[in-house]
Protein backbone atom coordinates (compact mmCIF):
# COMPACT_ATOMS: atom_id res chain seq x y z
CA UNK A 1 0.00 0.00 0.00
CA UNK A 2 1.00 3.60 -0.85
CA UNK A 3 2.75 4.94 2.04
CA UNK A 4 1.46 8.34 1.90
CA UNK A 5 -1.38 6.85 2.37
CA UNK A 6 -0.69 5.69 5.54
CA UNK A 7 0.94 8.34 6.87
CA UNK A 8 -1.93 10.49 6.04
CA UNK A 9 -4.73 8.11 7.95
CA UNK A 10 -2.37 7.71 10.76
CA UNK A 11 -2.47 11.68 11.06
CA UNK A 12 -6.39 11.84 10.98
CA UNK A 13 -5.69 8.98 13.71
CA UNK A 14 -4.33 11.18 16.16
CA UNK A 15 -6.39 13.84 15.11
CA UNK A 16 -9.24 12.20 16.27
CA UNK A 17 -7.48 10.52 19.09
CA UNK A 18 -7.07 14.17 20.62
CA UNK A 19 -11.06 13.82 20.73
CA UNK A 20 -10.72 10.61 22.68
CA UNK A 21 -8.14 12.02 24.99
CA UNK A 22 -9.62 15.37 25.70
CA UNK A 23 -12.92 13.94 27.10
CA UNK A 24 -11.50 10.53 28.83
CA UNK A 25 -8.89 13.01 30.47
CA UNK A 26 -11.78 14.54 32.17
CA UNK A 27 -13.22 11.30 33.01
CA UNK A 28 -10.02 9.76 34.42
CA UNK A 29 -9.16 12.79 36.04
CA UNK A 30 -12.86 13.02 38.19
CA UNK A 31 -12.01 9.12 38.71
CA UNK A 32 -8.51 9.21 40.50
CA UNK A 33 -9.61 12.33 42.52
CA UNK A 34 -13.29 11.27 43.41
CA UNK A 35 -13.16 7.31 43.14
CA UNK A 36 -16.65 7.71 41.41
CA UNK A 37 -16.16 6.39 37.49
CA UNK A 38 -19.19 8.81 36.30
CA UNK A 39 -21.46 7.89 32.85
CA UNK A 40 -23.12 11.24 33.55
CA UNK A 41 -19.55 12.51 31.17
CA UNK A 42 -21.15 11.13 28.15
CA UNK A 43 -23.90 13.02 29.00
CA UNK A 44 -21.42 16.65 29.85
CA UNK A 45 -19.94 15.74 26.49
CA UNK A 46 -23.64 15.68 24.59
CA UNK A 47 -24.42 19.70 27.04
CA UNK A 48 -21.13 20.84 25.67
CA UNK A 49 -22.11 20.32 22.07
CA UNK A 50 -25.41 21.59 22.45
CA UNK A 51 -24.50 24.92 24.30
CA UNK A 52 -21.38 25.36 22.05
CA UNK A 53 -23.85 24.87 19.46
CA UNK A 54 -26.88 27.22 20.93
CA UNK A 55 -24.46 29.94 21.54
CA UNK A 56 -22.48 30.04 18.52
CA UNK A 57 -25.90 30.77 16.63
CA UNK A 58 -26.31 33.90 18.88
CA UNK A 59 -22.49 35.11 19.09
CA UNK A 60 -21.23 33.69 15.62
CA UNK A 61 -17.79 33.37 17.44
CA UNK A 62 -17.40 29.74 17.63
CA UNK A 63 -13.85 29.80 20.04
CA UNK A 64 -15.90 32.03 22.77
CA UNK A 65 -19.11 29.66 22.45
CA UNK A 66 -16.65 27.44 22.76
CA UNK A 67 -15.15 28.28 25.73
CA UNK A 68 -18.19 30.12 27.36
CA UNK A 69 -20.29 26.31 26.77
CA UNK A 70 -17.73 24.38 28.81
CA UNK A 71 -17.51 26.24 31.28
CA UNK A 72 -21.25 26.11 31.90
CA UNK A 73 -20.98 22.42 31.85
CA UNK A 74 -18.11 22.74 34.42
CA UNK A 75 -20.73 24.22 36.27
CA UNK A 76 -23.63 22.20 35.89
CA UNK A 77 -21.08 19.19 36.82
CA UNK A 78 -20.19 20.87 40.03
CA UNK A 79 -23.88 20.99 40.70
CA UNK A 80 -24.41 17.32 40.18
CA UNK A 81 -21.65 16.35 42.59
CA UNK A 82 -22.72 19.01 44.89
CA UNK A 83 -26.18 17.80 44.86
CA UNK A 84 -25.87 14.02 44.11
CA UNK A 85 -22.77 12.25 43.41
CA UNK A 86 -21.17 13.61 46.33
CA UNK A 87 -23.77 11.34 48.56
CA UNK A 88 -22.52 8.57 46.82
CA UNK A 89 -18.85 8.37 47.82
CA UNK A 90 -17.81 5.43 48.68
CA UNK A 91 -20.65 3.33 47.80
CA UNK A 92 -19.69 -0.13 45.77
CA UNK A 93 -19.27 0.59 42.21
CA UNK A 94 -23.05 -0.96 40.63
CA UNK A 95 -24.66 2.04 42.64
CA UNK A 96 -22.14 4.62 41.56
CA UNK A 97 -22.30 3.47 37.89
CA UNK A 98 -26.75 3.25 37.81
CA UNK A 99 -26.43 6.68 39.21
CA UNK A 100 -24.58 8.55 37.03
CA UNK A 101 -26.37 6.45 34.42
CA UNK A 102 -30.00 7.27 35.73
CA UNK A 103 -28.41 10.92 35.21
CA UNK A 104 -27.51 10.40 31.42
CA UNK A 105 -31.12 9.31 31.05
CA UNK A 106 -32.45 12.34 32.37
CA UNK A 107 -30.16 14.69 30.30
CA UNK A 108 -30.73 13.06 27.07
CA UNK A 109 -34.40 13.95 27.54
CA UNK A 110 -33.93 17.90 28.63
CA UNK A 111 -31.93 17.69 25.74
CA UNK A 112 -34.88 16.87 23.82
CA UNK A 113 -37.04 18.72 25.47
CA UNK A 114 -35.20 21.27 25.14
CA UNK A 115 -33.40 21.75 21.58
CA UNK A 116 -35.86 18.21 19.97
CA UNK A 117 -34.90 14.68 19.32
CA UNK A 118 -33.52 15.77 15.30
CA UNK A 119 -29.85 16.06 14.97
CA UNK A 120 -28.16 19.39 14.67
CA UNK A 121 -25.92 20.98 12.82
CA UNK A 122 -23.58 24.07 12.78
CA UNK A 123 -21.38 25.65 10.21
CA UNK A 124 -18.19 24.16 9.68
CA UNK A 125 -15.57 25.35 11.38
CA UNK A 126 -12.33 26.48 9.79
CA UNK A 127 -12.82 25.62 6.95
CA UNK A 128 -9.72 24.51 4.34
CA UNK A 129 -6.88 22.47 4.05
CA UNK A 130 -3.49 22.03 4.26
CA UNK A 131 -1.26 19.80 1.87
CA UNK A 132 0.21 16.83 3.36
CA UNK A 133 2.21 14.51 0.97
CA UNK A 134 -0.48 15.29 -2.15
CA UNK A 135 -3.73 15.13 0.22
CA UNK A 136 -6.16 17.55 1.47
CA UNK A 137 -6.07 17.30 5.21
CA UNK A 138 -8.22 19.11 6.77
CA UNK A 139 -7.08 22.47 8.91
CA UNK A 140 -9.64 21.29 11.78
CA UNK A 141 -7.65 18.07 12.26
CA UNK A 142 -4.50 20.35 12.36
CA UNK A 143 -5.97 22.44 15.15
CA UNK A 144 -7.81 19.51 16.74
CA UNK A 145 -4.08 18.03 17.69
CA UNK A 146 -3.14 21.08 18.30
CA UNK A 147 -5.81 21.59 21.21
CA UNK A 148 -5.16 17.87 22.74
CA UNK A 149 -1.44 18.59 23.29
CA UNK A 150 -1.75 22.55 24.63
CA UNK A 151 -4.59 20.66 27.01
CA UNK A 152 -2.21 17.89 27.98
CA UNK A 153 0.36 20.47 28.72
CA UNK A 154 -2.06 22.93 30.50
CA UNK A 155 -3.45 19.89 32.64
CA UNK A 156 0.50 19.04 33.51
CA UNK A 157 1.03 22.33 34.71
CA UNK A 158 -2.00 22.93 36.95
CA UNK A 159 -1.31 19.86 38.90
CA UNK A 160 2.18 19.76 39.11
CA UNK A 161 3.00 23.38 39.28
CA UNK A 162 -0.21 25.31 41.12
CA UNK A 163 -1.03 25.13 45.18
CA UNK A 164 -4.73 23.57 43.45
CA UNK A 165 -3.05 20.78 41.85
CA UNK A 166 -0.67 19.85 44.32
CA UNK A 167 -4.22 19.86 47.09
CA UNK A 168 -5.75 17.88 44.57
CA UNK A 169 -2.86 15.16 43.86
CA UNK A 170 -2.45 14.95 47.74
CA UNK A 171 -6.28 14.24 48.32
CA UNK A 172 -6.09 11.74 45.56
CA UNK A 173 -3.05 9.78 47.30
CA UNK A 174 -4.24 9.46 50.94
CA UNK A 175 -7.31 11.00 51.86
CA UNK A 176 -7.39 11.14 55.34
CA UNK A 177 -3.84 12.78 55.85
CA UNK A 178 -5.07 15.64 52.96
CA UNK A 179 -8.21 16.58 55.39
CA UNK A 180 -6.39 16.14 58.57
CA UNK A 181 -3.29 18.92 56.88
CA UNK A 182 -6.37 21.22 56.98
CA UNK A 183 -7.60 20.72 53.16
CA UNK A 184 -10.96 21.04 52.26
CA UNK A 185 -12.19 17.81 51.02
CA UNK A 186 -15.94 19.37 49.49
CA UNK A 187 -14.04 22.34 47.80
CA UNK A 188 -11.55 20.03 46.34
CA UNK A 189 -13.78 17.27 44.97
CA UNK A 190 -16.34 20.26 43.99
CA UNK A 191 -13.58 21.45 41.58
CA UNK A 192 -11.96 18.64 40.68
CA UNK A 193 -15.44 17.39 38.99
CA UNK A 194 -15.61 21.15 37.66
CA UNK A 195 -12.41 20.65 36.18
CA UNK A 196 -13.51 16.87 34.79
CA UNK A 197 -16.73 18.12 33.64
CA UNK A 198 -15.04 21.45 31.71
CA UNK A 199 -13.30 19.00 29.66
CA UNK A 200 -16.25 16.99 28.75
CA UNK A 201 -17.73 20.31 27.82
CA UNK A 202 -15.01 21.24 25.41
CA UNK A 203 -15.12 18.04 23.99
CA UNK A 204 -18.24 18.17 22.85
CA UNK A 205 -17.93 21.72 21.68
CA UNK A 206 -15.16 20.40 19.77
CA UNK A 207 -16.83 17.70 17.91
CA UNK A 208 -19.84 19.45 16.81
CA UNK A 209 -18.68 21.75 13.87
CA UNK A 210 -17.16 18.30 12.70
CA UNK A 211 -20.60 15.94 12.67
CA UNK A 212 -23.68 17.07 14.66
CA UNK A 213 -25.14 17.42 18.17
CA UNK A 214 -28.03 14.85 18.96
CA UNK A 215 -29.57 13.49 22.03
CA UNK A 216 -27.55 9.74 23.26
CA UNK A 217 -24.46 11.13 21.48
CA UNK A 218 -22.84 10.98 24.87
CA UNK A 219 -23.44 7.46 25.21
CA UNK A 220 -21.41 6.48 22.62
CA UNK A 221 -18.50 8.56 23.10
CA UNK A 222 -18.83 7.83 27.36
CA UNK A 223 -17.91 4.06 26.61
CA UNK A 224 -15.34 4.99 24.23
CA UNK A 225 -13.75 7.29 27.09
CA UNK A 226 -14.07 4.17 29.73
CA UNK A 227 -12.26 2.08 27.23
CA UNK A 228 -9.49 4.51 26.96
CA UNK A 229 -9.69 5.13 30.66
CA UNK A 230 -9.08 1.78 31.64
CA UNK A 231 -6.64 0.71 28.89
CA UNK A 232 -4.56 3.97 30.06
CA UNK A 233 -5.29 2.45 33.60
CA UNK A 234 -7.59 4.23 35.82
CA UNK A 235 -7.48 7.59 36.95
CA UNK A 236 -4.16 8.03 35.62
CA UNK A 237 -3.87 11.21 33.14
CA UNK A 238 -0.65 10.17 31.31
CA UNK A 239 -2.17 6.73 30.45
CA UNK A 240 -5.08 8.12 29.28
CA UNK A 241 -3.25 10.21 26.78
CA UNK A 242 -1.37 7.38 25.72
CA UNK A 243 -4.33 5.03 24.86
CA UNK A 244 -6.31 7.69 23.32
CA UNK A 245 -3.55 7.73 20.54
CA UNK A 246 -3.56 3.78 20.69
CA UNK A 247 -6.81 3.93 19.96
CA UNK A 248 -7.35 6.40 17.70
CA UNK A 249 -4.27 4.99 15.93
CA UNK A 250 -5.61 1.26 15.72
CA UNK A 251 -8.99 2.99 14.57
CA UNK A 252 -7.52 4.94 12.06
CA UNK A 253 -5.21 2.06 10.49
CA UNK A 254 -7.53 -0.67 11.39
CA UNK A 255 -10.16 1.21 8.81
CA UNK A 256 -7.12 0.92 6.26
CA UNK A 257 -6.33 -2.47 6.60
CA UNK A 258 -9.25 -4.32 8.51
CA UNK A 259 -12.65 -2.77 7.24
CA UNK A 260 -14.45 -4.77 8.18
CA UNK A 261 -13.56 -5.06 11.68
CA UNK A 262 -12.72 -1.84 12.33
CA UNK A 263 -16.40 -1.57 14.74
CA UNK A 264 -15.01 -4.39 17.09
CA UNK A 265 -11.23 -3.14 17.27
CA UNK A 266 -11.61 -0.68 20.45
CA UNK A 267 -12.86 -3.61 22.33
CA UNK A 268 -10.79 -5.76 21.36
CA UNK A 269 -7.95 -3.58 22.66
CA UNK A 270 -9.79 -3.70 26.06
CA UNK A 271 -10.16 -7.08 26.37
CA UNK A 272 -6.86 -7.87 25.45
CA UNK A 273 -5.50 -5.07 27.64
CA UNK A 274 -7.35 -6.65 30.71
CA UNK A 275 -6.30 -9.68 30.21
CA UNK A 276 -2.46 -9.25 29.83
CA UNK A 277 -2.43 -6.06 32.12
CA UNK A 278 -5.68 -5.84 34.56
CA UNK A 279 -4.10 -2.33 35.91
CA UNK A 280 -3.85 -1.05 32.08
CA UNK A 281 -0.98 0.50 31.13
CA UNK A 282 -0.32 3.13 33.73
CA UNK A 283 -2.32 2.01 36.35
CA UNK A 284 -1.35 1.00 39.75
CA UNK A 285 -2.08 -2.66 40.97
CA UNK B 1 -45.99 -19.29 54.01
CA UNK B 2 -48.36 -16.68 53.64
CA UNK B 3 -45.93 -15.23 50.98
CA UNK B 4 -45.58 -17.90 48.96
CA UNK B 5 -49.25 -18.00 48.90
CA UNK B 6 -49.55 -14.58 47.71
CA UNK B 7 -47.24 -15.68 44.89
CA UNK B 8 -48.95 -18.54 43.94
CA UNK B 9 -52.14 -16.70 43.82
CA UNK B 10 -50.54 -13.92 41.30
CA UNK B 11 -49.08 -16.65 39.11
CA UNK B 12 -52.22 -18.24 39.19
CA UNK B 13 -54.03 -15.15 38.10
CA UNK B 14 -51.37 -14.76 35.08
CA UNK B 15 -52.29 -17.74 33.42
CA UNK B 16 -55.66 -16.46 32.48
CA UNK B 17 -54.32 -13.60 30.67
CA UNK B 18 -54.34 -15.70 26.98
CA UNK B 19 -58.22 -15.75 28.11
CA UNK B 20 -58.87 -12.18 27.63
CA UNK B 21 -58.49 -12.60 24.32
CA UNK B 22 -56.10 -8.50 23.94
CA UNK B 23 -53.05 -9.60 21.51
CA UNK B 24 -51.38 -6.59 23.05
CA UNK B 25 -51.36 -7.64 26.34
CA UNK B 26 -50.85 -10.94 25.61
CA UNK B 27 -47.29 -10.33 23.66
CA UNK B 28 -46.52 -7.52 26.49
CA UNK B 29 -46.56 -10.18 29.31
CA UNK B 30 -44.84 -12.93 28.08
CA UNK B 31 -42.30 -10.55 26.99
CA UNK B 32 -41.99 -9.87 30.56
CA UNK B 33 -41.61 -13.41 31.82
CA UNK B 34 -39.05 -13.52 29.72
CA UNK B 35 -37.42 -10.40 30.84
CA UNK B 36 -38.12 -11.50 34.20
CA UNK B 37 -36.26 -14.51 33.67
CA UNK B 38 -32.97 -12.67 32.28
CA UNK B 39 -33.08 -10.45 35.43
CA UNK B 40 -33.53 -13.29 37.66
CA UNK B 41 -30.30 -14.70 35.65
CA UNK B 42 -28.36 -11.66 35.93
CA UNK B 43 -29.02 -11.01 39.78
CA UNK B 44 -27.13 -14.94 40.00
CA UNK B 45 -23.69 -12.92 39.74
CA UNK B 46 -24.73 -9.70 40.46
CA UNK B 47 -27.04 -9.79 44.18
CA UNK B 48 -25.46 -12.82 45.44
CA UNK B 49 -21.80 -13.02 44.48
CA UNK B 50 -21.42 -9.05 43.67
CA UNK B 51 -19.66 -9.10 40.66
CA UNK B 52 -21.68 -6.28 38.42
CA UNK B 53 -22.02 -7.54 34.66
CA UNK B 54 -22.31 -4.97 31.51
CA UNK B 55 -22.32 -7.34 28.88
CA UNK B 56 -25.03 -10.28 29.53
CA UNK B 57 -26.49 -9.02 26.57
CA UNK B 58 -23.92 -11.33 24.97
CA UNK B 59 -25.50 -14.52 26.36
CA UNK B 60 -28.84 -12.99 25.64
CA UNK B 61 -28.21 -12.20 21.90
CA UNK B 62 -25.65 -15.29 21.20
CA UNK B 63 -28.28 -17.35 21.94
CA UNK B 64 -30.95 -15.17 20.45
CA UNK B 65 -29.08 -15.14 17.21
CA UNK B 66 -27.74 -18.97 17.72
CA UNK B 67 -31.38 -20.12 17.13
CA UNK B 68 -32.03 -17.75 14.53
CA UNK B 69 -29.03 -18.50 12.11
CA UNK B 70 -29.27 -22.58 13.06
CA UNK B 71 -33.36 -22.32 12.46
CA UNK B 72 -33.71 -19.86 9.62
CA UNK B 73 -30.23 -20.22 7.45
CA UNK B 74 -29.03 -23.88 8.47
CA UNK B 75 -33.22 -25.17 8.56
CA UNK B 76 -32.77 -27.06 11.82
CA UNK B 77 -35.46 -28.05 13.58
CA UNK B 78 -37.03 -25.42 15.91
CA UNK B 79 -36.19 -27.42 19.40
CA UNK B 80 -32.89 -28.03 18.33
CA UNK B 81 -32.09 -24.71 17.70
CA UNK B 82 -33.75 -23.77 21.08
CA UNK B 83 -31.16 -26.41 23.10
CA UNK B 84 -28.71 -25.25 20.77
CA UNK B 85 -28.70 -21.60 21.26
CA UNK B 86 -28.63 -22.30 25.07
CA UNK B 87 -25.55 -24.06 24.81
CA UNK B 88 -24.11 -21.51 22.66
CA UNK B 89 -24.82 -19.57 25.48
CA UNK B 90 -23.32 -21.47 28.11
CA UNK B 91 -20.04 -21.58 25.92
CA UNK B 92 -20.11 -18.21 26.22
CA UNK B 93 -20.33 -17.67 29.69
CA UNK B 94 -18.17 -20.22 30.18
CA UNK B 95 -15.14 -18.34 28.08
CA UNK B 96 -16.04 -14.99 29.59
CA UNK B 97 -16.07 -16.47 32.84
CA UNK B 98 -12.74 -17.91 32.62
CA UNK B 99 -11.19 -14.52 30.62
CA UNK B 100 -12.80 -11.87 33.66
CA UNK B 101 -12.10 -14.23 36.54
CA UNK B 102 -9.28 -12.37 38.21
CA UNK B 103 -11.17 -8.85 37.73
CA UNK B 104 -13.58 -7.13 39.87
CA UNK B 105 -15.69 -4.25 40.41
CA UNK B 106 -15.11 -1.91 37.38
CA UNK B 107 -12.70 -4.13 35.72
CA UNK B 108 -15.41 -6.88 35.67
CA UNK B 109 -18.02 -4.83 34.10
CA UNK B 110 -15.60 -3.08 31.87
CA UNK B 111 -14.29 -6.77 30.41
CA UNK B 112 -17.85 -7.75 30.11
CA UNK B 113 -18.91 -4.91 28.58
CA UNK B 114 -15.13 -5.45 26.13
CA UNK B 115 -16.52 -9.15 24.95
CA UNK B 116 -20.36 -8.00 24.53
CA UNK B 117 -19.73 -5.18 22.30
CA UNK B 118 -17.15 -7.19 20.08
CA UNK B 119 -19.84 -9.62 19.86
CA UNK B 120 -22.41 -6.81 18.62
CA UNK B 121 -19.79 -5.69 16.02
CA UNK B 122 -19.48 -8.72 14.77
CA UNK B 123 -23.12 -9.00 14.41
CA UNK B 124 -23.21 -5.41 12.60
CA UNK B 125 -20.59 -6.66 10.24
CA UNK B 126 -20.92 -10.58 9.57
CA UNK B 127 -23.58 -9.25 7.23
CA UNK B 128 -23.87 -13.26 5.38
CA UNK B 129 -24.83 -14.59 8.67
CA UNK B 130 -26.33 -12.21 10.91
CA UNK B 131 -27.85 -10.02 8.10
CA UNK B 132 -25.92 -7.35 10.02
CA UNK B 133 -28.29 -4.09 11.10
CA UNK B 134 -31.42 -5.71 9.70
CA UNK B 135 -31.10 -9.22 11.37
CA UNK B 136 -32.78 -12.03 10.48
CA UNK B 137 -36.47 -12.71 10.35
CA UNK B 138 -38.77 -15.19 10.01
CA UNK B 139 -37.79 -17.62 12.70
CA UNK B 140 -40.90 -19.71 13.24
CA UNK B 141 -42.54 -19.95 17.20
CA UNK B 142 -43.41 -23.74 16.65
CA UNK B 143 -47.09 -22.72 18.06
CA UNK B 144 -49.74 -20.35 18.37
CA UNK B 145 -49.24 -17.28 21.05
CA UNK B 146 -52.01 -18.65 22.80
CA UNK B 147 -50.03 -21.72 23.83
CA UNK B 148 -46.53 -19.87 23.41
CA UNK B 149 -47.50 -17.83 26.22
CA UNK B 150 -48.03 -20.88 29.01
CA UNK B 151 -44.87 -22.99 26.80
CA UNK B 152 -43.06 -19.34 28.23
CA UNK B 153 -44.59 -19.18 32.26
CA UNK B 154 -43.58 -23.14 31.98
CA UNK B 155 -40.06 -22.48 31.03
CA UNK B 156 -39.77 -19.02 33.37
CA UNK B 157 -40.91 -20.71 36.18
CA UNK B 158 -38.75 -24.09 36.13
CA UNK B 159 -35.93 -22.01 35.41
CA UNK B 160 -36.37 -19.38 37.99
CA UNK B 161 -36.93 -22.64 40.30
CA UNK B 162 -33.37 -24.24 39.31
CA UNK B 163 -31.86 -21.02 40.24
CA UNK B 164 -33.71 -20.57 43.38
CA UNK B 165 -32.87 -23.74 44.63
CA UNK B 166 -29.25 -23.09 42.99
CA UNK B 167 -28.89 -19.35 44.91
CA UNK B 168 -30.27 -21.05 48.02
CA UNK B 169 -27.92 -23.77 47.99
CA UNK B 170 -24.60 -24.03 50.07
CA UNK B 171 -23.16 -22.99 46.97
CA UNK B 172 -25.37 -19.97 46.72
CA UNK B 173 -24.28 -19.24 50.59
CA UNK B 174 -20.41 -19.66 49.38
CA UNK B 175 -21.15 -16.76 46.44
CA UNK B 176 -22.72 -14.63 49.26
CA UNK B 177 -19.52 -15.37 51.52
CA UNK B 178 -17.46 -13.96 48.12
CA UNK B 179 -19.89 -10.97 48.07
CA UNK B 180 -19.14 -10.07 51.44
CA UNK B 181 -15.73 -10.86 52.30
CA UNK B 182 -13.85 -12.91 49.92
CA UNK B 183 -10.43 -13.08 51.72
CA UNK B 184 -11.87 -14.94 54.43
CA UNK B 185 -13.91 -17.70 51.88
CA UNK B 186 -10.89 -17.91 50.55
CA UNK B 187 -9.12 -19.04 53.98
CA UNK B 188 -12.06 -21.14 54.51
CA UNK B 189 -10.49 -23.33 51.62
CA UNK B 190 -12.66 -22.55 48.67
CA UNK B 191 -11.57 -22.02 45.37
CA UNK B 192 -13.62 -18.52 45.09
CA UNK B 193 -12.38 -18.22 41.11
CA UNK B 194 -14.40 -21.69 40.56
CA UNK B 195 -16.82 -20.23 42.67
CA UNK B 196 -17.31 -17.56 40.10
CA UNK B 197 -17.06 -19.25 37.01
CA UNK B 198 -19.26 -21.94 37.59
CA UNK B 199 -22.14 -18.89 39.05
CA UNK B 200 -21.37 -16.80 35.71
CA UNK B 201 -21.90 -20.20 33.23
CA UNK B 202 -25.19 -20.76 35.49
CA UNK B 203 -26.12 -17.17 34.91
CA UNK B 204 -25.26 -17.00 31.43
CA UNK B 205 -27.07 -20.07 30.34
CA UNK B 206 -29.88 -19.41 32.33
CA UNK B 207 -30.07 -15.42 29.79
CA UNK B 208 -29.73 -17.61 27.17
CA UNK B 209 -32.98 -19.62 27.59
CA UNK B 210 -34.68 -16.26 28.08
CA UNK B 211 -32.67 -15.27 24.86
CA UNK B 212 -34.31 -18.12 23.05
CA UNK B 213 -37.88 -17.09 24.25
CA UNK B 214 -37.25 -13.98 23.05
CA UNK B 215 -36.41 -14.72 19.64
CA UNK B 216 -38.92 -17.07 19.13
CA UNK B 217 -41.96 -14.18 20.38
CA UNK B 218 -40.29 -11.52 18.30
CA UNK B 219 -40.15 -13.94 15.37
CA UNK B 220 -37.06 -11.82 14.17
CA UNK B 221 -33.10 -11.13 16.19
CA UNK B 222 -32.15 -7.23 15.57
CA UNK B 223 -28.39 -6.21 16.58
CA UNK B 224 -30.06 -4.20 19.18
CA UNK B 225 -30.35 -6.98 21.56
CA UNK B 226 -26.54 -7.47 21.37
CA UNK B 227 -25.67 -3.14 22.52
CA UNK B 228 -24.71 -2.63 25.48
CA UNK B 229 -27.74 -0.74 26.40
CA UNK B 230 -29.67 -4.37 26.55
CA UNK B 231 -27.29 -5.19 29.04
CA UNK B 232 -27.85 -2.41 31.30
CA UNK B 233 -31.59 -3.02 31.37
CA UNK B 234 -31.54 -5.80 34.43
CA UNK B 235 -29.17 -3.86 36.21
CA UNK B 236 -31.53 -1.40 36.53
CA UNK B 237 -34.20 -3.63 36.67
CA UNK B 238 -32.44 -5.06 39.33
CA UNK B 239 -31.78 -2.15 41.48
CA UNK B 240 -35.05 -0.86 41.18
CA UNK B 241 -37.01 -4.57 42.56
CA UNK B 242 -33.57 -4.84 45.08
CA UNK B 243 -30.90 -7.14 43.99
CA UNK B 244 -30.39 -9.01 48.16
CA UNK B 245 -34.17 -10.34 47.77
CA UNK B 246 -34.81 -13.24 45.11
CA UNK B 247 -37.73 -11.93 43.56
CA UNK B 248 -36.28 -8.56 43.71
CA UNK B 249 -35.39 -8.25 39.79
CA UNK B 250 -38.83 -9.59 38.95
CA UNK B 251 -40.48 -6.82 40.78
CA UNK B 252 -37.95 -4.45 39.22
CA UNK B 253 -38.59 -5.68 35.91
CA UNK B 254 -42.19 -5.75 36.20
CA UNK B 255 -42.57 -2.21 37.06
CA UNK B 256 -39.62 -1.27 34.76
CA UNK B 257 -41.70 -2.53 31.52
CA UNK B 258 -45.19 -1.53 32.66
CA UNK B 259 -43.77 2.03 33.58
CA UNK B 260 -42.31 2.21 30.01
CA UNK B 261 -45.45 0.89 28.73
CA UNK B 262 -47.68 2.99 30.59
CA UNK B 263 -45.32 6.36 30.28
CA UNK B 264 -44.62 6.39 26.71
CA UNK B 265 -48.88 6.29 26.21
CA UNK B 266 -48.51 9.98 28.00
CA UNK B 267 -45.19 11.46 27.21
CA UNK B 268 -42.40 10.86 24.73
CA UNK B 269 -40.33 11.89 27.52
CA UNK B 270 -40.17 8.41 29.35
CA UNK B 271 -36.54 8.19 30.11
CA UNK B 272 -36.65 11.33 32.40
CA UNK B 273 -38.96 9.53 34.60
CA UNK B 274 -36.99 5.99 34.53
CA UNK B 275 -34.03 8.15 35.32
CA UNK B 276 -35.39 10.33 38.44
CA UNK B 277 -36.63 6.77 39.70
CA UNK B 278 -32.79 5.35 38.75
CA UNK B 279 -31.36 8.48 40.90
CA UNK B 280 -33.88 8.60 43.78
CA UNK B 281 -33.23 4.51 44.19
CA UNK B 282 -30.03 4.61 44.53
CA UNK B 283 -29.92 7.99 46.89
CA UNK B 284 -33.09 6.56 49.14
CA UNK B 285 -33.59 3.01 48.90
CA UNK B 286 -30.87 0.99 48.01
CA UNK B 287 -32.41 -2.40 48.70
CA UNK B 288 -34.96 -1.34 45.99
CA UNK B 289 -38.86 -2.28 46.54
CA UNK B 290 -37.95 -5.16 47.65
CA UNK B 291 -35.92 -3.80 50.39
CA UNK B 292 -38.48 -0.93 51.48
CA UNK B 293 -41.59 -3.93 51.77
CA UNK B 294 -39.01 -6.31 54.04
CA UNK B 295 -38.16 -3.53 55.98
CA UNK B 296 -41.80 -2.50 56.20
CA UNK B 297 -42.82 -6.31 58.01
CA UNK B 298 -40.73 -6.45 60.39
CA UNK B 299 -41.32 -2.92 61.85
CA UNK B 300 -45.24 -4.97 62.67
Amino acid sequence: MDPSAIIFQLILGIASAMLYWIVSSGLTFTFGVTRVLNFAHGAFYMLGAYFTLTIFELTQNYIFSLFFGATLVALIGAACERGLISRIYGLPVPFQLTLTFGLVLVFDDLVRIFWGSVPKMMPPQFVGSINVLGRALPIFSVYLIIAGIAIALIMYFLLSKTDWGMEIRAITVDPETAVCSGLNPTFLYATAFMFGSFFAGLGGGLYVPISSAAPGMGEHVIIYAFIVTVIGGLGSIKGAFISALIIGIIESLGALFVPWMTIALPYIALAAVLILRPEGIFGEK
Amino acid sequence: MRNKTILAAVIALTLLIPFTGNKYLLYLSIKIWILILYAIAFNIIFGYSGLLSFGHALFFSGSAYGLAILVVKSGLPLPVGFIAGIAIAAVFSAAVGFLSLRHKEIHFAMITLAFSMMFWGIVMKWRDVTGGEDGIAGIPRGMPIFWFYYFSVAVVLICAYIIYRFVKSDFGLVLEGIRENEVRVRFSGHSTLKYRLYATIVSGTFTGVAGALWTMLDRTVTPSISHWSFSAMPVIATLIGGPQNFLGPAIGTLIYVIAQDVITKYTLYWQFILGMVVVSVVLFFRGGVMGVLERLFERR
